[in-house]
């Protein structure tokens, strides 16, 4: 699986929105550059950060000319839930079956062998907290094959004519050997407006 | 009484002439023998004498023969008579070293057994026999009950009659007064039982002995002449030995729970349980002795288990060294020497069992000290090992066992059966039969141990164990030493074990080696109290150690009494006795240092021994202690300074002071202390508070105790700073003037190292106590703390009703520090629950208030609270604005609690600004609050780091341990305002990872605390979190539900769930 480096055609797909229609990075060809966000969704309170950073940021991008899209791998059912619990400025669009996150380079990343035994062990004998009133916490059993895959996280920049101008990608947790150097994935709203101003301005691309 | 000098008339008790002076004996009228002046019988002829007490009545004339009549004589006036002859009773050997060692026993706590004997059967036996029979019967039965306690180095304290009390432990020490006590007990039962035997067949009479015994603390009082000594019973002692004696069966020996727990393992030993004895109200539990075990210490460890071997594996490879020469033919002598319980019998187990499977012959054996005066005791123990006489059922099996032993070796030794025979005391020729005079019988008696030693080396090498070389008797060194002249060329291996001390006179042979006990480095004891598993809690665990001062023995008994009693302060008996023993053989002048000294503490200057106690030659007299190992010098210059060897070896020198001597030690050294430091007195305020304390001089004890507490708190250390008021105050009781400020700093104490219940209770009697005095402001001030204390600990209501109060109190005197205060930690608090308006007001009245007073605190908690409640209300840059002037006022004045929550904040609110700013504060944070231990902010900022781990550097692993740490911390000191922020992140954690069960549970968890405090950014992230879960789950209807109470607390505040996901938690 290759990823996409700057200069690549941003692919092509379209995903049902949670706020509604089907939309597709096409729709926005010609009129807008586009901000691409691939998280975990909802369901996790970080990503949610990420994404609260991103809506405060939208005003700015938009005087840029940019808008944001956000996929995440969240069923049509409960992405409508989150939508209408959790107003978000931009598409949330879900894509259950990793289809277009595989299109973007990050299919869902099966960890190392042994990181997913420790989580497996983890999961079923490890430290559970108290027990409250729904018994034992422990994962229920369809849930443990999310447990043993890791979603990459990525963001995408292109201009109005579909070209990658920036790309940051990469595992959630990101490790050399065993030191945890950071995640530098999504950049701060001051970053993503630097990155389009070069872009209106007519600069090259560059990746990070 | 007329004088045989002057004939003059003195009074018939005179001892001495009144006229001349001459010495008037009272002599026999019968016999004319000199009589004591206390006899009432003579002792040559048994003629009944008047004594000084009957009034004068001369003895009557004319029954110059023949017994009195019945009447005059009772049981009684026969045992007054015996106990006349009390110091004749005491051999000369015990009597000697009682009267050495009285002075320094006087006056000490000591532990003691105290044995009581009755004879059953004296009042029948006086209405049955003339009084000169019952007088030799009574003798009989006396004479083998005083043999039996002198055997075992006991002492008779009383004659009570039909009987005696007998002290072991004091006034000669012994460190196994309980064994002997009974050991005696038996001796004497043994005695008297064939006694009584012969006298049912000769006379038909009955006789028994009932003993009971029991063991405690008595104070010793003054040793007289006659060794009679005097004590003080401490709590039952003494009176509990006398009842048990009275339930005891006819020939039976009971002890009590105390007596048993010192001697079990070493008797055969019955539990008779619980029974009612007379005077005391609850029933007593009782145990019955049925007999003699032989067992050692040692073996009793053996019985129970060994702990696996630490260190001591040098001295191992070297006895296996020497093995391998002495197996080839060199001799080899090994002594292993150490203080009890250093090792010396555990490290020879582990030897021999490094010898099995080999051609050897093992013989064992050990010297006891109630038989050093037992000609070959030790020789004797070990011939019985090696013949196996130990189990023989009856002498006819003992010899045939030597007999058959020595023959099948060789036998050209036939000449050797008399001799050991003689040894054995088994029947055998009379020794002298051959012309030979005592001393080369002796020798030839020697001969002949070592030919039979030698010739059984021909045939397989021999090991021979004798332990304890220190209570070796005279006879048995002398035939070792005779013995080891002849090994050199021989496989024979004598290894010795003795306590430091003894000096065996063969130690300048060149075979003969050394082999030194010390104590176990830090890291062996470590690992020892591990592998005891004793203390599971690491304190107590550290605290064993320490205490135990690398002694193997120490280190287990330590462990087991805390298992089994669970008191860490206490000593077990075992210990205390072997070191009251150690200190109660020094000569006087010594032991007296030795205890002045362990009042200075474990280390002490001379200069402050020299203030209490001048002692002429003290530094000799150091030196002596310091060449006995119980003391150790520590430095020269600028002046000496000791400490003592063991740490144990202060304790129990020390508890052997009575309390009176003790509290006026340290009266004198707390007064030394000020002259010795005068002008600077801080220097050594924890000493001066330590000694006062212990002290009569009350005022100053508190005096010392605030300020050593005071003096802690500047310097952090809070615990110890509480601990030191806690002192203090239990010297102020109630009506006293001193005990609310005390009360007041105690709780600022607590609270700083967040002891919250503490706080709260010492400032609620402060308050009650300021409250009556009418101090108005004061009491503001503690409605105040109490408020903080409340909301810290999650109890909203009590603390939002503490600021009114606090403010009620103060009404219109509102222009000082107290209503500053009272105000920023209202603003505080409307903040916390969401009212930020009010909040914003509040804190604009404290910081206009507190630049007016000039109060720093104040005006640095308002910024804080003005720029967080800016903040959340969307502008995040102008309030971080405001926390910065906040921490800079804090650090510039060095209000560290002021600061760490600046920190907190600014972390917080950079993290969705610039989160290596975030970090850095963040890292200044907790290293400011841990310098202070300021343990409540330290909760705080692990969380703030939790969560910047998780969305900026994405490592959850870190954030786990970071955010489990803050919950352990808020769990620990109560901050239930803090615990749901931990278990909130803990949830967001596995929520990310996928784990939704147990993402819910700890929201669940965070909730139910949330609830009961009711902060709208601790409830909004619990029911959120909860809804997602249920989401994932396709629970649409309880997730609405979940999100339908995290609406109605935005609509309450006006914040929305976006504004919490970018502040998550604000202090």
């Amino acid at each position: 699986m290759r990823r996409l480096s700057v200069g690549d055609k941003l692919p092509s797909f379209r995903l049902p929105s949670a706020q509604g229609a089907e939309v597709g990075p096409e729709d926005y060809r010609g009129r807008s550059n586009l901000i691409l966000f691939f998280a975990k969704g909802m369901a996790c309170g970080f990503c949610r950060q990420k994404m609260s950073q991103l809506g405060r940021g939208l005003p700015r991008f938009r005087a840029l000319g940019a808008e944001i899209l956000m996929v995440a791998p969240t069923t049509l059912e409960r992405g409508r839930f989150y939508a209408r619990s959790f107003p978000l400025p931009f598409p949330y669009l879900c894509d259950p079956d990793y289809r277009v996150f595989e299109a973007y380079g990050m299919p869902p990343r099966s960890r190392s062998p042994l990181a997913k035994a420790v989580d497996l062990v983890q999961a079923k004998l490890g430290p559970a907290p108290e027990v409250t009133e729904l018994g034992h916490a422990r994962p229920a059993l369809s849930e443990i094959p999310r447990l043993l895959n890791d979603d990459d996280l990525g963001l995408f920049i292109a201009d109005r004519e579909g070209m990658l101008r920036y790309t940051s990608v990469g595992p959630y947790v990101h490790r050399e050997g065993y030191r945890v150097v950071g995640l530098e994935a999504i950049p701060s709203n001051e970053e993503i407006a630097a990155r389009l101003e070069a872009i209106e301005r007519g600069a090259p691309a560059a990746s990070s | 009484m007329t004088c045989p000098e002057c004939r003059h008339d003195n009074r018939e008790s005179a001892r001495f002439c009144e006229a001349c002076g001459a010495r008037l004996a009272r002599r026999c009228p019968q016999c004319q023998t000199e009589l004591r002046p206390t006899a009432r019988f003579c002792d040559e002829c048994g003629r009944p004498v008047a004594t000084p007490g009957d009034g004068g009545r001369p003895a009557p004339a004319g029954t110059a023969a023949g017994p009195a009549p019945a009447a005059s004589l009772s049981v009684a006036q026969v045992a007054d008579r015996l106990t006349a002859q009390l110091p004749g009773y005491t051999p000369r050997h015990l009597a000697e070293k009682i009267l050495t060692s009285r002075s320094a026993l006087e006056g000490e706590r000591k532990q003691v057994t105290v044995l009581f004997a009755d004879c059953v059967g004296f009042t029948e036996l006086a209405r049955a026999m003339d009084p000169e029979e019952l007088h030799q019967v009574m003798d009989g039965c006396f004479q083998r009950l005083l043999q039996a306690v002198h055997q075992f180095e006991g002492t008779i304290n009383q004659f009570t009659g039909d009987g005696i009390m007998a002290l072991f432990g004091a006034p000669i020490a012994h460190e196994d007064h309980a064994v002997r006590a009974v050991a005696a007990a038996l001796a004497a039962q043994a005695r008297l039982g064939e006694y009584a035997a012969r006298l049912r067949q000769e006379r038909g009479v009955q006789l028994s002995l009932r003993i009971g015994i029991n063991t405690g603390l008595v104070v010793v009082g003054r040793i007289g002449d006659d060794l009679r000594m005097d004590y003080t019973a401490q709590g039952e002692t003494v009176n509990l030995a006398a009842r048990l004696q009275a339930v005891a069966p006819p020939g039976g020996v009971v002890v009590s729970e105390a007596t048993h727990r010192l001697v079990a393992g070493f008797f055969s030993i019955r539990d008779e349980g619980q029974r009612e004895v007379k005077g005391y109200q609850h029933p007593v539990r009782v145990f019955l002795v049925t007999g003699q075990r032989r067992r050692a210490r040692f073996d009793l460890a053996v019985e129970r288990g060994l702990t696996p071997l630490v260190g001591r594996a040098p001295q191992l490879a070297m006895l296996r060294d020497c093995w391998e020469r002495a197996r080839a033919g060199q001799g080899q002598v090994v002594s292993i020497v150490g203080e009890a319980g250093a090792g010396k019998s555990r490290l020879a187990y582990e030897f021999r069992r490094s010898l099995e499977g080999q051609a050897v012959t093992y013989v064992e054996g050990r010297a006891a000290p109630h038989a050093a005066q037992v000609p070959f005791r030790l020789v004797v123990e070990l011939l019985e090992d090696n013949f196996g006489l130990r189990d023989a059922p009856d002498e006819r099996t003992r010899v045939e066992k030597v007999e058959r032993g020595v023959r099948a070796l060789d036998p050209a030794l036939e000449w050797t059966l008399p001799y050991l025979k003689h040894l054995l005391t088994l029947p055998a020729p009379e020794l002298g039969a051959g012309g030979l005079d005592q001393a080369q019988q002796k020798r030839r008696l020697a001969e002949a141990v070592r030919a039979f030693v030698l010739r059984g080396a021909q045939h397989r090498p021999i090991v021979v164990l004798a332990e304890d070389l220190q209570w070796i008797d005279g006879n048995s060194e002398a035939l070792f030493q005779l013995l080891i002249e002849g090994i050199a060329g021989h496989p024979v291996m004598i290894v010795g074990t003795y306590r430091g001390g003894y000096a065996p006179p063969w130690r300048d042979r060149s075979f003969h080696h050394r082999l030194a006990l010390e104590p176990l480095t830090a890291e062996e004891s470590g690992r020892m109290a591990e592998l005891l598993a004793a203390p599971a809690e690491r304190r107590l665990r550290t605290l064993v150690v320490e205490r135990a001062g690398g002694n193997p023995l120490f280190l287990e008994e330590l462990s087991r009494y805390l298992r089994e009693r669970g008191d860490p302060g206490e000593l077990p008996e075992t210990v205390h006795d072997l070191l009251t023993a150690r200190i109660d053989r020094l000569p006087d002048p010594l032991k007296r240092v030795l205890q002045v000294a362990a009042v200075l503490g474990r280390e002490f200057r001379l200069s402050l021994l020299e203030a209490v106690a001048p002692e002429a030659d003290l530094e000799r007299t150091l030196a002596e202690l310091v060449s006995r190992e119980l003391l150790q010098q520590k430095d020269v210059l600028p002046e000496p300074v000791y400490a003592f060897g063991h740490p144990l070896v202060q304790e129990v020198a020390y508890r052997g002071l009575l309390l009176k001597t003790r509290t006026d030690l340290h009266g004198r050294v707390g007064e030394a202390l000020e002259r010795l430091h005068a002008g600077r007195l801080d220097d050594v305020v924890e000493a001066l508070a330590e000694h006062y304390a212990r002290s009569t001089d009350g005022d100053r004890a508190v005096q010392y105790l605030v300020r050593a507490g005071d003096r802690a708190a500047r310097l952090f250390a809070y615990r110890e700073a509480q601990a030191a008021y806690a002192r203090a105050l239990e010297r102020v009781p109630a009506p006293d003037e001193r005990r609310p400020a005390i009360l007041d700093r105690l709780g600022e104490a607590a609270y700083a190292h967040g002891a919250l219940k503490e706080a709260q209770a010492a400032w609620q009697e402060a308050l009650e106590l300021v409250a009556r005095r009418g101090e108005r402001r004061w009491m503001a001030d503690l409605h105040r703390k109490m408020a903080v204390a409340a909301w810290a600990a999650g109890r909203t209501q009590p603390a939002l009703a503490h600021l009114e109060q606090g403010l009620a109190v103060l009404g219109d005197d509102a222009e000082n520090l107290e209503a500053a205060r009272l105000y920023h930690e209202r603003a505080r608090i409307h903040f916390r629950l969401g009212q930020h308006g009010t909040a914003t007001e509040w804190a604009r009245r404290a910081l206009a208030l507190g630049q007016g007073l000039d109060a720093l605190d104040v005006v640095s908690h308002a910024y804080n609270t003005l720029g967080v409640a800016l903040a959340r209300d969307g502008d995040v840059e102008g309030g971080a604005e405001f926390v910065t002037r906040s921490l800079q006022t804090a650090l510039r004045h060095q209000l560290g609690t002021e600061a760490c929550r600046a920190y907190t904040n600014l972390a917080v609110m950079y993290a969705s600004l610039d989160h290596r700013r975030s970090e850095q504060y963040c890292r200044e944070g907790l290293a400011l609050a841990e310098k202070i231990g300021d343990r409540l902010q330290q909760a705080w900022l692990h969380c703030v780091l939790a969560g910047g781990h998780c969305t900026i550097s994405g490592d959850y692993d870190e954030g786990v341990r970071a955010a489990e740490a803050a919950a352990a911390l808020d769990e620990q000191l109560g901050q239930d305002s803090h615990l749901p922020v931990p278990l909130i992140i803990l949830g967001q954690i596995h929520q990310c990872r996928g784990d939704h069960a147990r993402a819910e549970a700890y929201y669940r968890r965070a909730l139910e605390v949330a609830e009961s405090v009711g902060e709208p950014q601790l409830l909004v992230p619990c029911y959120e979190g909860l809804a997602t879960v249920a989401i994932e789950r396709d629970d649409a209807p309880q997730a609405e539900a979940w999100l339908q109470k995290s609406r109605e607390i935005q609509q309450a505040t006006g914040w929305t769930s976006d504004t919490f996901l970018v502040l998550p938690f604000l202090t």
